[in-house]
């Protein structure tokens, strides 16, 4: 079934001008984005800082209004639905962040924060139950029920975001967009946190989108992985294909540069970084985005950029794939 | 050994905090050859960055260092102020996770580059100028006749950090400390700056420490590796040996939560049950007990000693002294 989908979504945010009296105006971040998950399964965003990644995960909640583009949930376009209606679809999509302790309010208990959206999305629950299901979202990540009394400075990284994932699916989402959630911890805590999360989608059917720069662990979680660069879609497909056999020079690009803890293979790839800079958001060029540190790159991917075309149950963005 | 240039013998640093002394390296030895790239690699609190900060004499003023660190003959942790001010930045040179805190905002980046040439190589300002901008075209800065009159803001982040690597290395130190120095990078970001530091160490024939949590990092970059927790060292040894047979438990269960883009998919990645020490008091065993899944009555007893397994290869684990 599937669950979320977005069709050529635009996502800016307003930038002043440029004098003191011009008018301000709006930077494109994301573009022409389209994207369909189904329940039950994970979608990894793959993609340099300045990608929009973030943004994207922002729009699909609605929390930032798209530019142009629709958003359904469950086949309902978000944009039409009445603000009632929108509060009670939110409950059932939420957010992790990056940095779990600045996502946790630090004057409340634990225990008051996971219950948080328990309270707004259903006032009539009385304290004692609040907090009977709070326990209970603690344990399932993971979390003794003393650690409701606790305050967000008696945690550790990987503490606070357990207690982040217990806020997020304490009433029963059905999507979690994860931004980041694991780049804040050390590599022992980061384990502990993606194999939570793999364990609650099995448990409680969660879709999962999980926008992270770290290759490695998105092919580790994902069904479906999707690569974009500056705002726009360089690749999408199954897991097993794309890491298989990525089809856009950035994505080889980008595969080739995470090191990995093996020395030989390592050893090999000195040198092989990518050459030239990367193009500013405020002036992007008018051709490929890659293309100015693209190894392939050649006068026709400069000027045209290169529309997202179909391969098999795979898509890319390049003149050159056939090559 | 003679043929160090750096020999570090039993460095012990400690923090005066209001709860009572803080111990966050302990008891630990190594040395350094000349031209050799070696990588000290933990978690969060294993005190991999305060060896080096003690080395560079940058301790906080309530942290204390003793033990030897006898660098060309004399011996860093016992200079005053002034003989130190005679070695950094000339012999021995550091660069840091963030550059920009590094760069003075106030400065063209060819005169801070230049600066350093004309202090301590008595070079004149036409000739300084000249190297700089050399070095920041060798450290791939595209028009660096033209960016070297630019400020530290006008450079995006990976830029900095070459800029930062171009001031370490124009001065041609014996010893290079790295600390996180590709962390705040993206991957292919990241993998430029490791390029350089691996091509422009070989020229010039800079020894490098590199710190780091990332085991892909020294992976690539490193030709020995020490594995540091709870400010006492694991393990140590040649890269590819210990990457290919990690003796230690905790190396082990490190390199089980990686993930790795060319591992078979299990379906959960390695976990090391609890969270990394964070301070507190010495524990009288071994400061990995309380998460080893390996553990005898001993080991939280008795502190293992650091042992040679192989030539050049140096263990601290029970376990590994019983066979």
């Amino acid at each position: 079934m599937t669950l979320l989908q977005a069709a050529r979504l635009n996502v800016g945010y307003p930038v002043s001008g440029a004098g003191v009296f011009s008018k301000s105006r709006i930077l494109p971040i994301v573009h022409d984005t389209s994207l369909s998950l189904d329940a039950g399964r994970t979608l990894g965003v793959v993609g340099e800082s300045g990608c929009g990644k973030s943004t994207l995960g922002r729009a699909l909640l609605r929390l930032i209004k798209p530019t142009s583009g629709i958003v359904l949930w469950q086949g309902q376009d978000m944009a039409t639905m009445s603000a009632d209606t929108l509060r009670k679809r939110r409950s059932e999509m939420q957010i992790i962040f990056q940095d779990p302790v600045a996502a946790l309010d630090p004057r409340m208990t634990i225990g008051r924060i996971v219950s948080r959206p328990l309270a707004t999305f259903e006032p009539s629950l009385g304290r004692a139950e609040l907090n009977s299901r709070a326990i209970d979202s603690l344990r399932l990540v993971g979390l003794s029920a003393d650690f409701a009394q606790r305050y967000a400075h008696e945690l550790s990284g990987g503490q606070a975001q357990r207690v982040g994932i217990a806020r997020a699916i304490i009433g029963r989402p059905k999507l979690v967009i994860c931004d980041e959630p694991v780049s804040a911890l050390d590599v022992s805590i980061q384990a502990q946190v993606v194999n939570l999360l793999m364990d609650l989608q099995d448990q409680l059917g969660l879709a999962l989108v999980f926008i992270s720069h770290n290759l490695a662990v998105v092919r580790h979680i994902s069904h479906e992985v999707m690569v974009m660069c500056l705002g726009r879609v360089m690749e999408t497909g199954p897991r097993d294909d794309f890491y298989a056999k990525p089809l856009h020079p950035y994505s080889k690009a980008l595969m080739s540069a995470v090191p990995e803890p093996d020395p030989r293979r390592e050893k090999g790839r000195i040198g092989q970084s990518l050459r030239g800079e990367l193009p500013s958001a405020l002036s992007p060029p008018p051709g490929c985005v890659f293309a100015s540190r693209c190894p392939i790159a050649r006068p026709r991917c400069h000027t045209e950029r290169p529309e997202l075309r179909s391969f098999g149950v795979r898509q890319a963005a390049c003149h050159f794939i056939e090559e | 050994m003679t043929d160090s240039l750096l020999s570090v013998r039993d460095l012990q640093v400690k923090f005066r905090l209001p709860a009572g002394a803080m111990t966050a390296v302990d008891g630990v030895s190594f040395d350094v050859k000349p031209g050799e790239v070696l990588g000290i690699v933990g978690e969060s609190g294993s005190g991999k960055s305060q060896i080096l900060f003690s080395l560079m004499g940058l301790l906080a003023s309530n942290g204390t260092a003793r033990g030897t660190a006898s660098f060309q003959g004399q011996d860093l942790l016992a200079l005053g102020p002034m003989a130190l001010d005679s070695i950094r930045g000339v012999t021995l040179s550091m660069i840091f996770q963030d550059p920009m805190t590094s760069l003075n905002p106030y400065m063209r980046i060819g005169d801070q580059l230049a600066e350093g040439l004309r202090v301590h190589k008595g070079l004149s300002k036409a000739e300084a100028w000249k190297a700089a901008v050399a070095m920041l075209d060798r450290v791939r800065i595209p028009d660096a006749a033209r960016r070297a009159r630019h400020y530290p803001h006008e450079f995006s982040g990976g830029m900095r950090q070459r800029v930062m690597i171009a001031m370490a290395l124009l001065v041609r130190p014996a010893l290079l400390l790295a600390d996180e120095p590709t962390t705040a990078l993206d991957v292919t970001i990241q993998a430029q700056v490791l390029d350089l530091m691996a091509e422009l160490g070989r020229e010039i024939g800079t020894a490098i420490i590199l710190v780091t949590h990332d085991l892909g990092v020294v992976a690539r970059l490193c030709d020995r590796v020490i594995v540091l927790y709870g400010g006492r060292v694991m393990e140590e040894g040649e890269a590819e040996v210990l990457f290919a047979s990690p003796a230690h438990p905790y190396s082990q269960g490190l390199l089980a939560a990686t993930p790795r883009l060319e591992d078979a998919l299990t379906k959960r990645l390695g976990t090391i049950p609890g969270t990394p020490r964070s301070g507190g008091a010495m524990l009288p065993g071994c400061p990995f007990a309380p998460r080893c899944t390996l553990k005898i009555p001993i080991c939280d007893a008795t502190r293992p000693p650091l042992i040679a397994i192989a030539p050049e290869r140096l263990v601290s684990c029970h376990l590994t002294g019983a066979t």
